[in-house]
């Protein structure tokens, strides 16, 4: 039994306006960022201060992009309810599970030494 | 021609079907109500001794060689229409009348179901779940989720074999205690090794696994659990009005999925006795099958499909419980959006931070 949707007919121009808007709004955050670390650079560039801007941006931009990574696949794992069972723990009996030999047996032992190397060492 | 059954209202000779809500048989015309047991006398024939595994007859000399293997038909009582279903085909609706048919020979002998489940949820809590299984998910193409494309959700009792089972478990490991502590001039490393022995008992009950090669396993699988305490013995009224199905995958086939479960659970289970170490591996492990018991069952399932952009979505509701699960389309252009202006605006919000506080 398959239903057909009533789709709303999606012209191709429809979808070309979304993938537009996905570019502008992308372009206009890159700008200010851009913006942001031209201006960070040539304010602290005068004041003298060595702030190394690339790699700031490198570290934010890498902590940002984890951080949305997972927000999205927390978004896209919502979409996914169809999932494999592969245990079967709500079957067990009440009381249904016990232990009639539990041995923890010790066997031997190792111990490791180093040296910590001190400046007075030398 | 096996023998078909249509549960008549004795009052108005109308239609009845097993209302959810009630728990009982209702007439679709006059509302009349009756107990399930009240009107079983007919069931009285699939438990007479009919071994006969004959399939009822094929349809001839419409079709080609082989286009009717695994097609019977039926003569609905009501209006005499042709009602045409496959070979595992139990209970079904007429399309011409909508008359709800229960084909007796698909439950007679060793087909016989054990038990039921009868529904507990109607239509209307179906579609109130797929309405708030669409809610809430950003990432959902909007077109998807207009409510007009659902027009039709189908209610079925789908065939399980039912696994109880008794089992011996025995496991070892190798675990490891590891202790660090220094002085003046050394660390030092101690690791001490243990060999671990576990063996205990599981019993597990009512492992439900479906039996039938029409429903996709994993979907059978997403809407559990059952409640077997609720089950009850089976009579064909409970069918009337829903669709139904009898198994074609034999248990031993099933038993094989269910054994894969039950050690699975066995393996985290005594796993989890195991406590207090650095580290733990099994070097070992055994699950024995004391004893193990098969029943045969028809679960409550709403099932429904929707085709969107050339695929099929495949949504079902347990029919107890109501749980809803369904996989759902991604709308790539939204995921990009979001990835990309998430990741932009988080990182600039730390970058004006970092440039503020160092």
């Amino acid at each position: 039994m398959k239903l057909y949707l009533k789709n709303k007919s999606k012209s191709k121009n429809g979808s070309k306006t979304k993938y537009a808007l996905v570019f502008v709004c992308v372009s206009l955050l890159l700008s200010a960022a851009l913006s942001v670390v031209a201006l960070a650079s040539s304010y602290y560039g005068n004041a003298g201060r060595d702030t190394n801007i690339p790699l700031r941006l490198f570290v934010c931009l890498a902590i940002g992009f984890t951080v949305s990574l997972v927000v999205t696949s927390v978004m896209k794992g919502k979409l996914r309810t169809v999932r494999k069972n592969d245990y079967a723990n709500y079957y067990i009996e009440p009381d249904g599970f016990s232990l009639t030999v539990c041995d923890d047996v010790f066997r031997y032992k190792e111990t490791e030494k180093r040296r910590i190397q001190r400046s007075d060492d030398d | 021609m096996a023998t078909i059954n249509e549960y008549k209202c004795p009052n108005c000779n109308g239609a009845l079907v097993f209302d959810s809500t009630l728990q009982k048989l209702k007439c679709t015309f006059c509302d009349s109500v009756f107990d399930v047991d009240a009107l079983s006398s007919g069931d009285s024939v699939l438990g007479a001794g009919n071994n006969s595994d004959t399939p009822p007859q094929n349809v001839q000399n419409t079709w080609a060689d082989g286009e009717t293997e695994g097609l019977f038909t039926y003569v609905c009582k009501s209006c005499g229409g042709e009602i045409i279903g496959d070979e595992t085909t139990a209970a079904m609706s007429c399309p011409y009348c909508g008359n709800p048919v229960v084909i007796m020979g698909a439950f007679t002998g060793k087909l016989k179901p054990d038990y039921v489940i009868p529904f507990k949820t109607t239509k209307e809590q179906a579609v109130h779940a797929l309405e708030n299984h669409l809610k809430g998910k950003i990432l959902l193409p909007k077109v998807f989720a207009s409510q007009n494309r659902i027009s039709e959700i189908k209610g079925v009792y789908v065939p399980f074999w039912v696994f109880d089972a008794d089992t011996l478990g025995e496991y070892a490991y190798r675990g490891t205690k590891v202790r660090r502590w220094q002085d003046r001039y050394y660390e030092y490393k101690e690791t001490s090794y243990y060999d671990i022995y576990r063996e205990g008992y599981m019993n597990v009950r009512s492992i439900p696994i479906d039996c039938s090669e029409k429903f996709d396993d994993t979907l059978m699988e997403s809407i559990e659990p059952f409640d077997f305490s609720s089950a009850v013995d089976f009579k064909t009224a409970y069918l009337a009005g829903y669709f139904a199905d009898k198994f074609n995958v034999e248990w031993k086939t099933s038993w094989e999925r269910a054994g894969r479960r039950i050690a699975n659970t066995a393996d985290v289970r005594f796993r989890n006795t195991v406590s207090g170490y650095s580290t733990v591996k099994q070097s070992n492990g055994d699950l024995y099958v004391l004893s193990k018991e098969a029943k045969y069952a028809l679960f409550p399932v709403w099932l429904m499909s929707t085709t969107w952009n050339g695929n099929v979505y495949t949504f079902a509701m347990n029919g107890q419980t109501g749980k809803f699960v369904g996989d759902l389309p991604l709308d790539k252009g939204k995921y990009a959006l979001w990835l990309l202006g998430l990741g932009f605006g988080i990182a600039l919000l730390l970058f004006l931070l970092s440039l503020l506080i160092f």
